[in-house]
């Protein structure tokens, strides 16, 4: 059975979000475009944001901002819930995410 | 056009217009504008932006509104053409001399993520503030001289809204254009930055905003969760759009009603004193054939060409202005977004964006503001998806034809059968553009709708000043763009329905004699009568040997197989003008004389029932009815859209292939209903 994405990072994904929770946007696996709009939107490795209103689309608040994120979109995001431990797991995949918009290897994995 | 800016305006010092998406840049340009304003599209590309010239203490400025934008990063066609006129990239614009960076001080935040990329610009810079009102409202309180100071230059504020502050402003603009002030560049914001610059960028934008305000990031106020909860909900979000969709639409239809009577009454007596003028002008004329052709080739171009074509123009615009109007006002309150969002999950199943929905809505009154609305969809193929099946929407102009052919020739005597045709008929074109746009994502615009990112706005209470500007721009676009093009179609198919001249028949002097043998003998009633009678023969056959009747024998037997005859042939021809001209056509050909007399179409109908095809049998049954309801169901048959389209699309090859397009569906539609009707007997 395959593991979802960021699951082993302790990572959420954000149609997976409980409503008024919030968390720091871990990776982004969107294609290039989206994760521009994104960013410009204030989705950002790094920046915590807030589910308002599951379902497709969903509402998040993202710097200051209430924005509507179709299921599409939302599912290449995965975020780190606020109230976990950063662990250095995580720092690293973030800062791999960063860089080349992949998950990194998992440790053992080719 | 940018080429078209006239010499005061090239004069003038160019300045940038920046902001995020709902700061109240369209507000504050207006503000600053006035009416002075005119709506560009940059060459090459649909992209719009206006420019205006405006006041800046003594001098004029000229100031260029640019797309409203979250970050230079290029990743849509406007992004990409404000990056371009920023950077002095773009052929044909002028570099800006200096930039007034639009922020929101109820979002101070979101703009500082703007204006760290704007800053390394390296041009002359002044902030205006807005929404101070809000923002007071909201108990943000902002420190002007330390929010300079982190930025390096001047920071007015204002309320656009109200026009506090913009004098201010203009004196500060002044400044700027003069090159007075330049941005002291503040601290490095993303020299080094590692990982996401996004972040770094939002990171140095938090700080300042900490930095300079006092509840920099207040929490939404309570009504907007409350609304939100009620708006965006799947359900009762979907309720909210149907009743307030009925208003717009019961606003374009019955609003816009009267004001489109009344141009057309103007037009009316426009057309009856020119046409009064010029006999009379004619009758001064010595010269019998320059007579003749004052008293029949212009007297016909001037009232029918040239007072009918702009007439038929110009009869749209409350239309075009009050959807444009009420679109302005829901956009400002906040509303607009919030219908997108609810549309976006049903409208992606047939391969269109959430942002369609207000406009193919609106396609039911009329689908040229419709296709105008567009513009809101961000995504080019969205949009021309979008664009593409507009037409397909029943509007107000197909009102006439489905009156005449379900009420008047199908079920006259069933009201209610007569009224589920009707609402049939508008399922139909609905079912057609969905399942259009499904066809098209499937082939020529092959691919996924851009999945919705999309801010929801504040709600606030929208201003009545910037929503009549709007409307008076769309407006005026409408008139200097396709007006153009639309009385040129106006004009070529007058000459095909005038020309070329045939005498009058001898069945047609025989009535004239006979009527003024009549009118000698002191009756004039009768005589009245007959030359009428005479007159419309005369129309009748004349508009059978003119070039558009010679086309309605020549398509007679391309459409015979839909049912139809020469006469229809001829109404199909003529009414690529305007849909509802089939209707009049009808009327010169079955000669039920004026149309605009009283009790006219219920003679119409009666000529229209008795009607034959010329192996005497009826011409209007059930299946030839139903052909032609279908036909006008599909086609594209107004010249008005496809100008529009033509300027929307920025070419021919969009309204080509949705004329060629619809024409055929049309057709085979038509050809499908009646062909399989007379095999069961129903014709």
């Amino acid at each position: 059975m395959s593991m979802e994405p960021g699951s082993d990072l302790g990572l959420t994904r954000l149609d997976h979000v409980p409503v008024r929770a919030c968390g720091m946007v871990g990776f982004l696996t969107a294609p290039d475009d989206e994760v521009v709009r994104l960013k410009a939107m204030g989705v950002c490795v790094g920046r915590r944001i807030e589910v308002i209103q599951q379902g497709d689309p969903l509402i998040i608040r993202a710097f200051g901002s209430r924005i509507g994120v179709s299921i599409r979109v939302a599912k290449h995001v995965f975020l780190d819930l606020c109230g976990h431990a950063y662990s250095l797991e995580h720092t690293l995949a973030s800062d791999h995410a960063a860089r080349t918009g992949v998950l990194p290897p998992r440790p053992g994995q080719d | 056009m940018t080429a078209t800016i006239n010499s005061t305006a090239l004069a003038a010092p160019l300045i940038a217009l920046v902001g995020n998406p709902n700061a109240g840049k369209t507000t504050l340009f207006n503000a600053l504008t006035g009416l002075r304003a005119k709506t560009a599209n940059h060459p090459g590309t649909t992209v719009e932006y206006r420019t205006g010239l405006a006041l800046a203490g003594t001098s004029p400025v000229e100031i260029i509104d640019l797309p409203g934008l979250y970050s230079l990063e290029a990743a849509s066609a406007e992004e990409r053409l404000a990056r371009d006129i920023l950077r002095g990239d773009l052929v044909g614009v002028r570099r800006p001399k200096a930039i007034i960076l639009l922020m929101d001080a109820t979002n101070l935040e979101r703009s500082l993520g703007l204006a760290s990329q704007v800053l390394e610009l390296d041009l002359p810079i002044v902030v205006a503030l807005n929404m101070m009102d809000a923002a007071e409202r909201d108990g943000i309180k902002i420190d002007m001289a330390q929010l300079e100071e982190e930025l390096g230059c001047h920071v007015v504020p204002i309320t656009a809204r109200s026009g506090e502050g913009v004098g201010d402003l203009r004196m500060a603009i002044a400044e700027v254009a003069r090159g007075a002030k330049r941005v002291s560049r503040p601290t490095a914001i993303c020299d080094s930055c590692t990982g996401c610059a996004f972040s770094a960028r939002y990171e140095w934008a938090e700080r300042v905003g900490a930095n300079v305000s006092v509840n920099p990031r207040p929490t939404t106020p309570e009504f907007t969760d409350h609304l939100d909860g009620v708006l965006t909900h799947p359900v009762a979000g979907l309720v909210a759009i149907v009743a307030v969709m009925f208003g717009l639409l019961a606003l374009i239809f019955w609003g816009a009603q009267f004001p489109m009577d009344m141009i057309d009454w103007l037009f009316g007596q426009l057309a009856v004193g020119a046409d009064a003028g010029l006999k009379a002008l004619a009758r001064e004329v010595p010269n019998g054939m320059l007579q003749s052709f004052l008293q029949d080739d212009v007297r016909s171009l001037v009232v029918r060409g040239l007072i009918g074509g702009v007439g038929g123009v110009l009869v749209f615009l409350p239309q075009i202005g009050l959807l444009f109007f009420a679109l302005a006002l829901l956009e400002d309150t906040g509303y607009l977004a919030r219908a997108s969002f609810v549309m976006d999950r049903l409208m992606s199943k047939a391969g269109l964006p959430g942002k369609a929905f207000v406009p193919l809505l609106s396609a039911h009154a009329c689908a040229i503001p419709a296709i105008m609305s567009t513009r809101v969809i961000e995504d080019w193929r969205d949009r021309l998806v979008t664009i593409m099946i507009a037409p397909l929407m029943s509007c107000s102009a197909r009102i006439p034809v489905y009156t005449l052919v379900v009420g008047g020739l199908l079920l006259p005597n069933n009201p209610m059968l007569a009224a589920a045709t009707m609402a049939g008929a508008y399922a139909v074109g609905a079912g057609s553009g969905l399942l259009g746009a499904v066809l098209l994502r499937r082939t020529v615009l092959k691919g996924e709708t851009q999945p919705l990112v999309m801010e929801l706005p504040r709600y606030r209470r929208p201003s009545l000043r910037t929503a009549f500007w709007t409307a008076l721009d769309r407006m005026r676009l409408f008139v200097r763009k396709a007006g153009t093009v639309i009385l040129l179609f106006s004009l070529a198919l007058w000459v095909l329905a005038e020309y070329p001249k045939a005498a009058p028949s001898q069945q047609v002097v025989s009535m004239q004699t006979q009527a003024a043998a009549l009118q000698s003998s002191g009756q004039s009633a009768p005589a009245d009568a007959l030359f009428a009678d005479a007159q419309r023969l005369d129309d009748r056959e004349a508009l059978a040997h003119s070039f558009a009747g010679r086309v309605g024998h020549f398509v007679e037997p391309v459409l015979s197989p839909l049912g139809f005859n020469w006469q229809i042939g001829l109404g199909i021809v003529t009414s690529l003008v305007a849909r509802e001209v089939i209707v009049s056509t009808l009327v010169v050909v079955y000669g039920a004389g004026d149309p605009n007399a009283p009790g006219a179409s219920t003679s119409l109908v009666d000529n229209l029932r008795h009607a034959t095809r010329a192996d005497g049998t009826p011409l209007f049954t059930v299946a030839t009815c139903l052909s032609l309801l279908m036909f006008y169901i599909l086609a594209l048959q107004c010249t008005s859209t496809i100008a529009v389209v033509r300027r929307e699309t920025g070419g021919w090859k969009w309204p080509i292939i949705q004329f060629v397009g619809m024409s055929a569906a049309a057709y085979l539609a038509s050809l499908i209903i009646f062909q399989t009707l007379r095999a069961f007997g129903i014709s």
